[in-house]
């Protein structure tokens, strides 16, 4: 049987046997300073002396023996530091990336004694490393909505148990195909590969199968199932939006799931700012039914709204909370500066005055003098010229009716007489919730020259641009190539939508559906100062930190339910974060996880530790052993 | 030696107990081996020329016709001699043991005073010292006690040389009482040897301290001797210890041993019995008093 020292190397074990067995030889040489005593007649010591003469060989091979005796407890404490392994045990060590789901469904109270998933997880993870032994490596991969390798590949069992006791669920979504990958990546060019998946499986188990995982087949992937058949409902969607035409009141759009095979009625509470009831309804569900509820036209209660879903009759039984409770917040509203530039309109003042949104300025067309650094327009978000095309600035949002002259923006090429709307560019946001546009009447149009940077939102049968939108690095632009007062457009009712929509693009402002925001997931939240680098973050949990932004944008990981507190520079805002994850919500747990065809063990092998031979123990014990003997000895005179 | 008011209580009392066993309650008796002119009859012996015909005993010689001469016991004072070792193994240990065989002889000597004997106190070790010249009358016992709280240096012990000096000094024939560990490197029975043949008569008591007997060493140690320097390196075990003992036994057995052959008085002494204990065995024993 082949032995190699996995302690320390040959030489340096060599090195320190050597060392140390001079120094006990020198000691054994060295003669000890013996304590001086009177005594009155010396010659009864002789006498007794001369009697021991006859066993001096025995004196002389006890002492001897006493050095063999220490030079033997020497050696095996050496060998012990050592460590010495049969060759063929290190070839068995095995590379175990142990990946452990800390995602929400882990929060599921379901376990025996109360306990949640995530306390089983760790109780089997900490098995799993027991089972291992001291030669095999191993790497702690926590898995929620972003993958978090806790240590390297790494033999020092203890700080890996140290590690996992530590792991705690997120509210967020299961990762499980990044983490496979990120497994099997670890594990190249490792013999004794494997991959312990101690999860509950609640996370969507086809992607898996899609993801078309490359695991060598050197690698063995097990799955240690946790929790039971547990039932739950959830709420998997809960967005608010303003109404465009009328942004005080919202509507409420909310998606319940029912994971209970058998029909059941839940209670849905919304609340406002202060707790303040919105609304509250007894909701039946049909077994593993999805239910979608809109409310409608509800008065602003505030910019807080937070739904809360409770089971109220039925046999079932919720064991997870974390998806009982959605949170949105209302889409901030920013009133809208607009330059008005006319010499007196009111159709074109009417939708603009009656809009509580918008603080319209008129300017007489007069008084608009551009010049380099004097822009009238500079300080608003809008600026609207109507029949007049003065200098403007480089940058800016502008919006022409009938420009003309010098300075219009487009080349006007002519003129049309009575053209008809015929082409609508009816994906624009100018043209959102417009319809009517072809029966508008104008008795007369300019004909723009178009340019790249142009788009056509409406066109004449003949192809010429009659609302023509362009978009720059710098600027945006509307024109619109026929006068109101030549037209019938302020009588209908698409005209102040026209007008709403024309605000909303230009201020980026999107009065659509705001989903709030999902859990697990890297989260780009837009700020209005595009020159800000960094955010301060508040966690729902009141846990601070730094957030980079680039660009307008503050981005940052998101793994809290709840609202988050933004501070970019002097504007703060709210923003709310939700689980929203079908798949997560599904807390039954799999059993049997498949990787292609194959389907996944569900017991880990051990390492055969109670087989598993440790000499440094034996020797250990043995040296100790000597040590006592040699103690007893001594005290009782055997081998002195 | 310090004479305390609770010694010398002791020693009266030990003096009553005395006159007591002088008075024929125990048996106590003894003669001076000495023949000279008393009164009583010692013994006979064949008369030869130059006798005085005066000691003719005419009643064997008419029944006989054989001349023999009666032999008397001389009457005369006897002489207590107290040899007290003083060498430094006597001195060891804080001098407990030459304490106590000062204790006591000074006890002996009272009684001895007290019944008219002619007591003189003997310091030796490696040779003699000047001793106490013999006194009489109970009087004189403070003398003797000046005499034994003065610092005698002591010296390795020659039991040998200093009983020759001494049989060589002294004239009068007498009870000799020996005090001493008997830790002669030469030996203790030439010494008494020497007693024995100047017609002494020897009365030993050996002191020893039971401490000794059981020494706490323990390990490696170096061992002095405190008379001759001698150095004894040695690692102390209990079987060693064992030895040790026995080996000391074998001493106090020898002196012992000696004693009984040669038909001496001989006394164990260990410190830790009270002298006055010890005083009483001695009466009891007999052989001092007369």
């Amino acid at each position: 049987m082949n032995w190699v020292f996995t302690g320390i190397t040959g030489s340096a074990l060599l090195a320190i046997a050597g060392g140390l067995a001079a120094c006990v030889l020198l000691l054994y040489v060295l003669r000890v300073r013996r304590r001086r005593i009177e005594v009155p007649f010396s010659t009864l010591w002789k006498k007794v002396l001369e009697e021991r003469q006859a066993t001096s060989l025995w004196e002389r091979f006890k002492r001897v023996l006493s050095l063999l005796l220490h030079l033997l407890i020497l050696a095996l404490l050496v060998l012990a530091i050592a460590d010495p392994r049969r060759a063929g045990e290190l070839e068995d060590e095995r590379a175990v990336v142990l990946i452990v789901d800390t995602s929400a469904s882990m929060l599921a109270l379901d376990e025996r004694g109360g306990r949640t998933r995530m306390e089983r997880a760790i109780d089997e993870a900490r098995n799993t490393l027991r089972a291992l032994s001291p030669r095999d490596s191993v790497m702690l991969v926590a898995m929620d909505g972003q993958l978090q390798p806790l240590t390297p590949f790494t033999r020092e069992h203890d700080v890996v148990e140290t590690r996992i006791r530590e792991l705690a669920a997120t509210a967020t979504a299961a990762n499980p195909v990044e983490a496979l990958r990120f497994a099997t990546e670890s594990l190249v060019g490792r013999a004794g590969g494997e991959i312990v998946l101690v999860s509950d499986g609640a996370f969507n188990t086809d992607e898996i199968a899609a993801a078309e995982l490359q695991i060598p087949s050197n690698v063995d992937v097990v799955h240690i199932p946790i929790g039971g058949d547990s039932e739950n409902v959830a709420i998997t969607a809960f967005n608010v939006r303003r109404y465009p035409s009328n942004r005080t009141n919202y509507e409420i759009f909310v998606e319940l799931r029912s994971y209970v095979d058998t029909a059941i009625e839940v209670e849905l509470t919304i609340y406002g700012d202060d707790d303040r009831v919105v609304d509250f309804q007894r909701i039946p569900l049909g077994p593993l039914a999805v239910e979608e509820r809109v409310y409608s036209d509800l008065p602003a209660a505030g910019d807080h709204l937070r739904a809360e879903l409770e089971i109220v009759a039925g046999d079932a039984a919720d064991t997870f909370a974390v998806d009982n409770t959605a949170y949105a917040l209302m889409p901030r509203k920013r009133p809208v500066r607009v330059l008005l530039v006319s010499d007196g309109n009111l159709y074109l003042e009417g939708p603009f005055l009656l809009n509580e949104s918008v603080e319209t300025d008129i300017l007489a067309s007069a008084d608009y003098r551009y010049a380099p650094g004097r822009d009238p327009s500079e300080a608003y978000d809008l600026t609207i010229f109507d029949g007049v095309t003065p200098a403007v600035a480089e940058s800016g949002n502008y919006m022409y009716f009938n420009p003309s002259g010098d300075f219009s923006p487009w080349e006007i090429r002519g003129e049309y007489e009575d053209p008809i709307i015929d082409k609508i560019r009816s994906s624009h946001p100018l043209t959102r919730w417009i319809y009517g546009m072809r029966a508008v009447n104008i008795s007369r149009a300019s004909r723009f020259a178009m340019e790249s940077e142009d788009t056509a939102i409406a066109s004449s049968v003949r192809g010429a641009p009659l609302i023509v939108a362009r978009e720059t690095d710098r600027s945006r632009s509307i024109g619109v190539a026929f006068s109101l007062a030549e037209s019938d457009m302020p009588l209908r009712v698409l005209f102040p939508l026209f007008l709403l929509n024309t605000i909303d693009w230009f201020t980026q402002d999107d009065a659509s559906l705001l989903e709030s925001f999902r859990s697990g997931e890297t989260w780009f939240v837009p700020i209005a100062d595009r020159s800000i680098d960094r955010v301060r973050v508040t966690a729902p949990d009141g846990r601070e930190f730094d957030a980079q932004a680039n660009n307008g944008m503050a981005v940052f990981y998101g793994q809290q339910t709840g609202y988050y507190q933004v501070e970019a520079g002097d504007e703060r805002f709210e923003i709310a974060g939700n689980l929203a994850d079908s798949a997560e919500s599904d807390v039954s747990a799999k059993r049997n996880l498949r990787i292609g065809d194959a389907e996944l063990r569900s017991e880990f092998e051990s390492s055969g530790r109670v087989g598993r031979y440790d000499p440094w123990v034996w020797l250990l014990l043995a040296a100790t052993g000597l040590l006592v003997f040699e103690w007893i000895s001594w005290n009782r005179r055997l081998t002195v | 030696m310090k004479l305390t008011d609770e010694f010398l209580r002791k020693i009266e009392l030990l003096y009553l107990v005395s006159k007591k066993v002088f008075a024929g309650n125990l048996q106590a008796t003894r003669r001076a081996k000495k023949l000279g002119a008393g009164i009583e009859v010692a013994d006979f012996r064949p008369y030869v020329s130059g006798d005085d015909l005066r000691h003719i005993d005419w009643n064997y010689y008419s029944s006989t016709r054989e001349l023999i001469v009666r032999l008397f016991e001389e009457e005369e004072d006897l002489h207590i001699y107290f040899l007290i070792d003083v060498s430094l193994s006597m001195q060891v240990a804080g001098g407990a043991k030459l304490e106590y065989a000062k204790k006591v002889a000074a006890a002996l000597s009272y009684i001895g005073l007290a019944n008219l004997d002619r007591v003189s106190i003997v310091p030796f070790a490696e040779r003699l010292f000047t001793p106490l010249p013999p006194s009489r009358g109970r009087s004189q016992i403070w003398k003797i006690f000046r005499f034994l709280e003065e610092e005698h240096s002591g010296g390795a012990t020659n039991i040998e040389a200093s009983f020759q000096t001494f049989v060589n000094q002294t004239r009068r024939r007498g009870l000799v009482v020996v005090i001493s560990d008997f830790f002669d490197h030469a030996g203790f029975v030439e010494g008494m040897n020497l007693l024995r043949y100047h017609r002494f008569e020897p009365l030993l008591f050996q002191v020893f301290d039971t401490e000794d007997m059981n020494p706490k060493l323990k390990g490696d140690v170096e061992l002095v001797d405190c008379e001759t320097q001698e150095l004894v390196r040695l690692r102390v075990t209990p079987a060693l210890l064992r030895r040790y003992r026995k080996a000391h036994e074998e001493l106090l057995a020898d002196v012992e041993t000696f004693a009984r052959r040669k038909n001496l008085l001989y006394f164990r002494a260990p410190i830790q019995v009270p002298f006055d204990e010890l005083i009483l065995r001695v009466f009891r024993a007999g052989g001092f008093l007369r």
